[in-house]
């Protein structure tokens, strides 16, 4: 699932690449601009879960090491016990990939 | 939707006959002699030749009386989707995810459903996945995998989801439909407002937190935000499709409106979150143990706001493995069989589960498959190009037209994910990558077989037409539920394509129906079903 779900994140990377801003630079700099919109897009899946947990949830990871695989299985956990939280990753991510098709200067 | 003729399909070379293909008797009773001197050799290689020619004479006397006296059957070589289908149907077979909709009915009904009607819903349940998109690919493309090796959590993880959609369900049912995530959310806005500073402060140090983390670390947690959400999405398909197959008569959830009612239930309650325990430490759970989770949840009563709590299916109730080909039979505790059948013990326990034509599961054969143009296999990326650019030629090419940016965003992941590209942007120039996948999508937008998104797809495919409501009203409501755009001319869009899939008679339109519009009764069915729903689907979000 990882890998298509990591392919999905691809896409939207090359989909940002190709406005004018960015369609012309050379291959490194497009790679530096990818990993900027990569870990763009990260923040904002992440935050909107973050956002959408309850009191009681946030209480129960908030001791919990950030890199640790327990906090990579209670992520998960939440996630599933949102209502619809795959369509607000969709919402969030299109409205990522709009912001910085507008305003390309946030990748600089 | 019409199974193919075996013929119309593609099919792989047809191996050679097994036996043409063997060593012949003859041949193999062919004593070896080595050569000693070119004539010996000469000598030998003639009679070897010989039995050859026998033996090959033989083998197609033989082929042709196979072809004569036995039938011919070929054998199709099954493609990426095909595999996917059939592993779809494994993951809806597989004990936690029916222990999950077992739990699930019985949240919305009171009981618990029977081996049959499990089955049955299951299969359903598979064929209403198959139907549903996120992230802009098939729903089944990312749950497939789980069947396979290291998807024992998934599976866990979604049965539980599943289970905990009992009051999801409900709130399908009433009417609120799609608005529920609207309603969530603005739930959640309404505690953030009261939030106290500290959990403000928690919020806030945990984002900080993951921002700190490396960019590795952020990914994988990234990922399981998303395979959770999968997960849910999952859980509230398969609600929408329980809540279709309950008796209406015979539930609780004849109440429009959900959990907003005064003195409604706190986030976890609410209609869509999971039941306490749903989600929780994943184990996966051994073939036939009940699902944890099944504590009682709150949910919309016909008292205008008053709230019942269901039992929880605790030890004293039926566990999920003795009702397994029994009839079902009330909870004993609390008086939820009352409440679910008003008409009381004569009337049927639980609806039964419309049985669904064979020939339209799309899990036997998908109409993807069929309209799949022929086409090259690969492409290849040449240098200063990316697969964005390469996709958005040939998908111009394929389908005649520029293609809209989802139709390039959905077959450029397709056909990353496919050739198992990590990083779309270091392609070596002159990689050339199967386009198998993006052949499929192609054959999907020609075939206008157009997926619907979760908010979408969790629609209940029948709801009642409340007192004083009729169906433009009905669809304005849901359109403004859902969050999407509804001008007039957009509400007269899925209002007529409601009409004709619930046969109303509409002569101002022009549609020609068995009811009348003006005389319909409360709770006249209304046919939300796939045709409807892809009309919703085609309308922007409204800003």
């Amino acid at each position: 699932m990882d890998k298509r779900i990591n392919s999905y994140i691809e896409a939207r990377v090359l989909e940002v690449l190709q406005i004018p801003n960015f369609s012309e630079l050379p291959q490194e700099q497009k790679s530096t601009i990818a990993e900027k919109l990569r870990d763009l897009f990260n923040t904002a899946i992440l935050d909107a879960l973050i956002d959408s947990l309850t009191p009681d949830q946030l209480d129960q990871i908030k001791d919990i090491p950030a890199d640790s695989p327990q906090m990579e299985d209670k992520i998960e956990e939440f996630a599933s016990q949102i209502p619809l939280f795959i369509t607000k990753i969709e919402e969030v991510m299109n409205a990522k990939v709009l912001e910085v098709k507008n305003n390309p200067a946030l990748l600089s | 939707m019409r199974k193919p003729e075996p013929s119309a399909i593609p099919v792989a070379p047809e191996p050679p006959l097994a036996q043409a293909a063997e060593p012949p008797a003859q041949l193999s009773e062919t004593p070896l002699v080595l050569p000693t001197e070119q004539g010996a050799y000469g000598s030998v290689a003639s009679e070897r030749s010989a039995a050859v020619s026998r033996a090959m004479s033989e083998a197609e006397a033989e082929r042709t009386r196979r072809l004569r006296t036995e039938p011919i059957t070929f054998t199709r070589r099954p493609g990426a989707r095909e595999r996917e289908a059939e592993q779809t149907k494994h993951f809806f077979s597989d004990a936690r995810i029916r222990d999950g909709i077992s739990e699930a009915v019985k949240k919305i009904t009171g009981r618990l459903p029977n081996k049959e009607q499990i089955e049955k819903l299951a299969k359903g349940a598979g064929r209403k996945v198959s139907k549903a998109k996120v992230l802009g690919q098939p729903l089944p493309d990312f749950i497939a995998g789980a069947v396979l090796g290291g998807g024992a959590k998934q599976l866990a993880r979604t049965g539980l989801a599943i289970a905990g959609v009992g009051g999801f369900g409900i709130a399908a049912g009433a009417g609120a439909v799609g608005g529920l995530a609207v309603e969530y959310y603005k739930l959640r806005k309404t505690v953030d407002m009261g939030e106290t500073s500290e959990t403000k402060g928690i919020r806030q140090g945990l984002k900080n937190e993951l921002a700190r983390l490396k960019a590795a670390d952020r990914t994988k947690l990234r990922n399981a935000a998303i395979r959770g959400a999968i997960s849910g999405a999952v859980g509230g398909v398969v609600g929408g499709l329980i809540m279709d197959h309950v008796d209406w008569g015979n539930i609780v959830h004849h109440v429009p409106g959900i959990g907003a009612a005064p003195g409604s239930p706190d986030i976890p309650q609410l209609a869509g979150a999971p039941a306490p325990g749903a989600g929780e430490a994943v184990a996966p759970t051994p073939s036939g143990t009940p699902t944890p989770g099944a504590e009682g949840i709150t949910a919309p009563t016909p008292g205008a706001g008053v709230v019942e709590t269901m039992p929880p299916a605790g030890p004293s109730t039926p566990e999920i493995p003795a009702g397994v080909g029994e009839e079902i039979v009330p909870a004993p505790e609390a008086g939820v069989a009352e409440a679910v059948t008003p008409a009381g013990p004569s009337s049927p326990p639980i609806a039964e589960v419309p049985e669904t034509p064979e020939v339209e599961s799309p899990m036997d054969i998908s109409p993807k498959e069929l309209a799949t143009p022929p086409g090259p296999e690969t492409i290849e990326i040449p240098a200063g190009s990316n697969p964005w650019v390469e996709v958005d030629k040939y998908l111009t090419d394929k389908l005649g037209r520029p293609p809209t940016t989802d139709e390039i965003e959905r077959s450029v992941a397709s056909l990353l994910s496919d050739n198992g590209i990590v990083d779309a942007t270091k392609i070596p120039a002159g990689t050339v990558l199967n386009v198998e996948g993006v052949n499929q999508h192609i054959g999907e937008i020609l075939g206008s077989a157009q997926l619907i998104p979760p908010d979408i797809a969790v629609l209940s495919e029948s709801l009642p037409l409340p007192v004083n409501s009729d169906p433009w009203a009905e669809v304005s409501t849901l359109l403004e539920d859902l969050g999407r755009s509804h001008t007039n001319p957009e509400i007269l869009g899925v209002a007529r394509e409601l009409c004709i899939q619930s046969k109303i008679s509409v002569p101002e339109w022009g549609i020609v129906g068995d009811f009348d519009h003006r005389n319909l009764p409360a709770g006249f069915m209304l046919n939300f079903n796939d045709e409807v729903k892809r009309k919703i689907a085609q309308l922007a979000l409204a800003s």
